[in-house]
């Protein structure tokens, strides 16, 4: 509908527009960016008057878009059988007509409404066709093989343009329902959490409660069934809320800032001795620098690799704890050492592992979920972690925090 | 003599409330409990305390979170609008340990905010925070 008549471009400048088209194609994501792209293209490449974008609608064609000097036959649909976009994608080839009103295949009626007196009908990938690109002149015109061969690159580029719109439009709903079962299952994850906490706590406070009932007058042998009910329901609930921090950490972050690390093992030292219900042990820091970290991840990193040293300290000697953090260029290297029974190499990868556990159940209580944490916040940092260790010569646990800066500015 | 302090224990949880009872007793600690089992009436006998003369205010309110008919925020949120419901001592009581949980009863003004114990020897500690918030009021 704008412009006016445009002489062809010569062949090299042709080439060149088709290859800035091509570009511009394999950018789209929506169908209207092709469309936009492609009616403009189609005229410009070999100087017509107008051109079309037409799309197969089962046994139509869809007149989708234009670009002409006066209306055509946008928004309008055509049977395929009585359309000369429709010859062009059953037969597989492009069509050349210099004079419509002589050719038997052009409904004449429609084209008498327009300017159009002579036009090019492209089919888009003709093997099985999406669709067509037509260009058309308001004077007698014979449309030449070089562009011929323009438009028939330009809708094979149109073609891959519109099989990528369409993954890509399959991409976006598979993510959203993605996230969506994501979300629900993170929901569903925090109720089962919670509603089973409740239950829990009520057989294993109940279960104690007659089990320290001298006068209850339970038989030796049911006071010990009592007592494995006990242990059964509290590592059910050491399972349920390990299972509810791993998820937790899935989703909760808090965002980077520079931090005085002393403060950050303080914490998670006294968190991790409270939860083993011993003293504070005492710990070697050194003089540490200051890091941009998220902190509450790094305070639950430490905290969990303290506890671990904590319930798998040697039997026969004090608990000897040490952290040091060196810089190593483009990330910090932490190493919280201890002095504890050690983790036979067999282990070495699968502690980090969701579930695994590696001593007896009856030795010591806990759901294994601890490092599994870690190393999900660790990763979700850009980091890693690792240890070394051998059985009765306690363990070196590493782990690198990639050098970040704040995203807040921080006094202090 | 002045009378025993005054605890009302907001909670649908019979269990727990025995455990409360027992280790309180065993504690040997001088309070009358009286418990509400939903939110909703929790909160209007409160607010009827607070309007009536003289008033009448628990010495301290153990409420629950998750709780019938009204949760337990909400009792929270609207006794802290009601006129002199400020200066009613709260602490939640609850099975929840979510940092989310905390921030938002915190948030309402509470004398602090305690997990549930999940193991009998939690419990005569739990008593003896019990007794000094009581002993911090007076």
């Amino acid at each position: 509908m704008e412009g006016s008549t445009s002489s062809p471009p010569t062949p090299r400048a042709g080439i060149e527009r088709l290859l800035d088209v091509v570009q511009e194609l394999s950018a789209a994501k929506r169908l209207e960016d092709v469309q936009a792209i492609v009616r403009v293209a189609a005229r410009a490449l070999v100087g017509a008057d107008g051109a079309t974008f037409v799309l197969r609608d089962h046994d139509y064609c869809y007149y989708v878009d234009e670009d002409a000097i006066g209306p055509l036959w946008k928004g309008r649909r055509f049977p395929s059988s009585v359309c000369i976009a429709g010859w062009a994608m059953e037969h597989q080839q492009a069509v050349v007509i210099d004079d419509v009103f002589a050719d038997p295949r052009i409904p004449q009626s429609v084209y008498r409404e327009t300017f159009v007196k002579s036009m090019t009908m492209t089919p888009i990938r003709p093997a099985s066709a999406l669709g067509a690109i037509g260009t058309y002149w308001a004077t007698p015109h014979r449309a030449s093989q070089s562009d011929l061969r323009l438009l028939a690159a330009l809708a094979n580029t149109t073609a891959v343009a519109l099989e990528n719109v369409r993954l890509y439009g399959e991409l976006s709903a598979r993510l959203d329902q993605l996230q969506r079962v994501n979300d629900e299952l993170e929901r569903f994850t925090w109720v089962t959490f919670h509603d089973l906490q409740e239950p829990l706590r009520m057989i294993a406070t109940h279960s104690q409660l007659v089990n320290r009932d001298e006068h209850s007058g339970l038989s030796e042998r049911q006071n010990r069934s009592l007592r494995h009910v006990h242990e059964g329901v509290r590592r059910a609930q050491a399972l349920t809320r390990g299972f509810a921090e791993y998820v937790e950490v899935l989703s909760k972050r808090t965002a980077p800032r520079e931090v005085d690390l002393r403060p950050v093992v303080c914490s998670a030292l006294e968190q991790a001795a409270a939860q083993q219900g011993v003293p504070i042990p005492t710990i070697e820091l050194g003089d540490p620098p200051r890091v941009v970290v998220d902190p509450l991840g790094l305070v639950r990193v430490l905290g969990h690799l303290f506890a671990n040293a904590i319930k798998f300290r040697h039997p026969e000697r004090p608990l000897e704890l040490a952290v040091s953090v060196t810089d190593g260029g483009a990330r910090w290297h932490f190493t919280v050492r201890d002095n504890g029974i050690g983790i036979d190499a067999t282990y070495h990868r699968r502690i980090f592992a969701f579930f695994e556990r590696l001593h007896p159940q009856d030795e010591f209580v806990g759901a294994g979920l601890g490092l599994a944490v870690c190393r999900k916040i660790i990763e979700g940092w850009g980091g890693a972690i690792g240890v070394r260790s051998e059985p009765g010569a306690g363990s070196e646990f590493h782990f690198t925090v990639p050098k970040l800066t704040a995203e807040a500015p921080h006094a202090g | 003599m002045p009378a025993d302090p005054e605890i009302l224990v907001v909670d649908d949880n019979q269990a727990d409330l025995d455990l409360l009872l027992l280790f309180a007793a065993e504690a040997g600690l001088h309070v009358r409990f009286r418990n509400i089992s939903n939110g909703a009436d929790a909160l209007h006998d409160l607010l009827t305390g607070l309007g009536a003369s003289p008033r009448r205010v628990p010495d301290l309110v153990l409420l629950d979170l998750g709780l019938p008919r009204l949760p337990g925020l909400e009792v929270l949120r609207l006794l802290r609008q009601a006129r002199g419901g400020d200066g009613v001592p709260v602490v939640v009581l609850s099975t929840s340990a979510r940092d989310e949980d905390q921030q938002r009863a915190r948030a309402l003004g509470i004398l602090d905010y305690w997990t549930k114990p999940r193991d009998l020897e939690e419990y005569p500690l739990m008593i003896e925070r019990m007794a000094t918030k009581l002993a911090q009021r007076h």
